[in-house]
């Protein structure tokens, strides 16, 4: 079976006059459909540069970076954009929504953007899904924290892709409604088939999750 | 479209702002643009509706009739020299009603012809003929009627008004047309010269005219006293009001983008093209400033039915379409430099919460 993800020898650095100052170092992954990973590791040691990598946003300075067995590692920023419209879900910090959408228009968006058409209903039952069926025709400053993110959730499950990346779902939520979001973000990964990697802090959801790796000084390495 | 239609019905109140503002520029621009075009048919309506294409004017006269004088001879022998030419006298004056003679109306006095090609048009009444004069449609304003008598203040000669001709003005007076006959009775002394010789021209040959030109009807107009320094302030506002609407638009348009940099950023990185958010962008713009130049439109347009005929004001609705179609195109123009902005934000400041 082909991995949903792989990274081989992922190097990133920046060159800061005649300093290189090296960000990721050597980063190998892979994650296989039905597979939800995290990565955790402490401020500063590479965690969002290598979901950016990963999420067709940054190019990595050495390394190869696969997408359902393509490589995208050199494809041009235009055809990156499809890749990240149709492949791939983002589940951002502070989940990020529109704030002149509507719960159910944040969703429909996307399909628009996909140029799918007659997805309302796709929408809705995603939100009900979610818990949210009361709350499809609110604006994002009505939802609560714990809301937003399940709508950022559905949004990036909305064109149905492969790889799910998510940078720090939690950072803005409780414990008690941290847990329910990524509870629920697994069980999509496990009843559909997805693949997702998780950037988190949080060191009490690691127990939802099936593998763990930790980056450190930009080694990536996999906890037991 | 869609994200433009939602972020225009949530944020009506900051779009409608922004509208407003339009509105009340492009609004100025029609108003003034009416303005300059009512003051400048009420300065020279008599010399630019004239069928006249030139006028012989005395060397030296610097285009204007008050300085030109030429001898009937000297006229006769010029006009040979054209298919149509008619001499022309033009003097401003003072009149009066005998009942009200307290209340005295400035106006032009044109000596001319009767029957001759410059001869008015009568609107109602008779044509010019010796038996009176046909006056401009202005002095109705003034209270004067068909068929009433007025006096020339300076010479005391009586006048019976027997035809109105439309709003014939020069140098914003109303324009009295009397034949050379009863000129003459007013002036006995200037019974031997003409101010200028009025002619049609149908070709662009230029005759050899001793001691005389021959000046185009525009050159006239831009000389007619005051005309130039009018217009040319008045275009001179329109102009800046347009580079005004033009930076305060991009202004507007570059704040409201700034504000929006990380959204922006957000979109990018869920997979929005460039290209879809700078049709976001002008589409937004043009719903905007369409709404305002339409309304403005109609304001100007029912304005101008209700203007009062002291403050001429003319306006086309060629000139309204013009001037709107401008106005679209000014604003989304002052979008570029947010577009700009807007293809350079990187999709990767959506990954760890950047820009906080
Ligand atoms: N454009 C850049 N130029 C130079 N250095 C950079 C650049 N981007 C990131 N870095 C450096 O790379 C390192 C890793 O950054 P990154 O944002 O990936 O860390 P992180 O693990 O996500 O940290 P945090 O948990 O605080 O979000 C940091 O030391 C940062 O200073
Ligand atoms: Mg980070």
């Amino acid at each position: 079976m082909t991995e949903t993800l792989k990274l081989t020898n992922v190097v990133k650095y920046y060159q800061d006059g005649d300093a290189r100052i090296e960000v990721l170092r050597e980063v190998s992954l892979a994650v296989k459909p039905g597979e939800f990973a995290a990565v955790v590791g402490p401020s500063g040691a590479g965690k969002s540069t290598f979901l950016s990598i990963a999420g067709a946003l940054l190019r990595p300075s050495e390394g190869q970076v696969y997408l359902a067995g393509q490589e995208i590692t050199q494809l041009s920023q235009k055809q990156w954009t499809k890749i990240r419209l149709e492949q791939i879900g983002f589940i951002f910090q502070n989940s990020e929504l529109i704030p002149y959408l509507t719960v159910m228009d944040q969703l429909c968006y996307m399909s628009v953007l996909a140029r799918r058409k007659g997805q309302e209903k796709r929408a809705q039952e995603l939100l009900t899904h979610l818990g949210l069926a009361k709350r499809l025709q609110q604006y994002p400053a009505a939802l609560s924290g714990g809301e937003r993110q399940r709508v950022a959730i559905a949004r990036a499950l909305m064109n149905d892709p492969q790889l799910i990346l998510a940078d720090e779902p939690t950072a803005s939520l409780d414990s008690k409604r941290g847990r329910e979001v990524v509870t629920m973000l697994r069980d999509e990964v496990h009843a559909n088939q997805k693949a997702a990697v998780m950037v988190t802090h949080d060191e009490r959801v690691l127990d939802l999750v099936d593998t763990v790796y930790q980056i450190e000084d930009g080694v990536l390495k996999k906890k037991d | 479209m869609f994200l433009a239609l939602r972020d225009l019905r949530h944020a009506k109140l900051k779009f409608g702002l922004i509208s407003l503002i339009i509105f009340l520029i492009v609004f100025l621009v029609l108003f003034i643009t009416g303005l300059a075009a009512g003051l400048a048919s009420d300065n020279g309506a008599a010399i630019s509706e004239s069928p006249a294409s030139g006028y012989v004017l005395q060397k030296g006269a610097e285009n204007r009739f008050s300085r030109s004088t030429l001898t009937k001879t000297k006229a006769q022998q010029l006009a040979k020299k054209f298919k149509q030419a008619t001499p022309l006298t033009i003097q401003q004056g003072t009149i009066q009603r005998a009942k009200d003679a307290a209340k005295k109306t400035d106006m032009a006095y044109f000596v001319v012809k009767q029957g001759s090609f410059i001869a008015p048009k009568s609107v109602s009444g008779q044509t010019l003929n010796t038996t009176g004069v046909v006056v401009s449609d202005k002095l109705k304003a003034s209270g004067y009627r068909l068929g009433q008598k007025f006096k020339d203040s300076q010479s005391g000669v009586t006048l019976k008004i027997i035809g109105f001709t439309t709003a014939m003005t020069y140098s914003h007076t109303p324009v009295v047309y009397v034949t050379p006959n009863q000129w003459q009775k007013m002036m006995p002394q200037e019974t031997q010269t003409v101010s200028a010789l009025a002619v049609k021209q149908t070709t662009t040959t230029k005759p050899k005219l001793a001691g005389a030109h021959l000046v185009s009807k525009e050159a006239i107009i831009q000389n007619v006293p005051g005309y130039s320094a009018e217009q040319g302030s008045l275009d001179m506002m329109i102009a800046f009001l347009y580079i005004i609407s033009v930076v305060v638009l991009a202004v507007f348009f570059y704040v409201i983008t700034i504000q929006k940099i990380r959204e922006f950023g957000v979109l990018k990185a869920l997979g929005t093209k460039t290209s879809y958010l700078a049709r976001y962008l002008i589409g937004e713009i043009g719903v905007v400033a369409l709404l305002a130049v339409i309304i403005a439109d109609i304001v100007v347009a029912a304005l101008a039915q209700v203007m009062p005929a002291a403050m001429p004001f003319i306006i086309s609705g060629q000139i309204i379409l013009t001037t709107s179609l401008i106005f679209v195109v000014v604003a989304v123009l002052s979008a570029v430099v947010s577009l700009v902005k807007v293809a350079r934000v990187d999709p990767n400041t959506a990954i760890g919460g950047a820009g906080e």
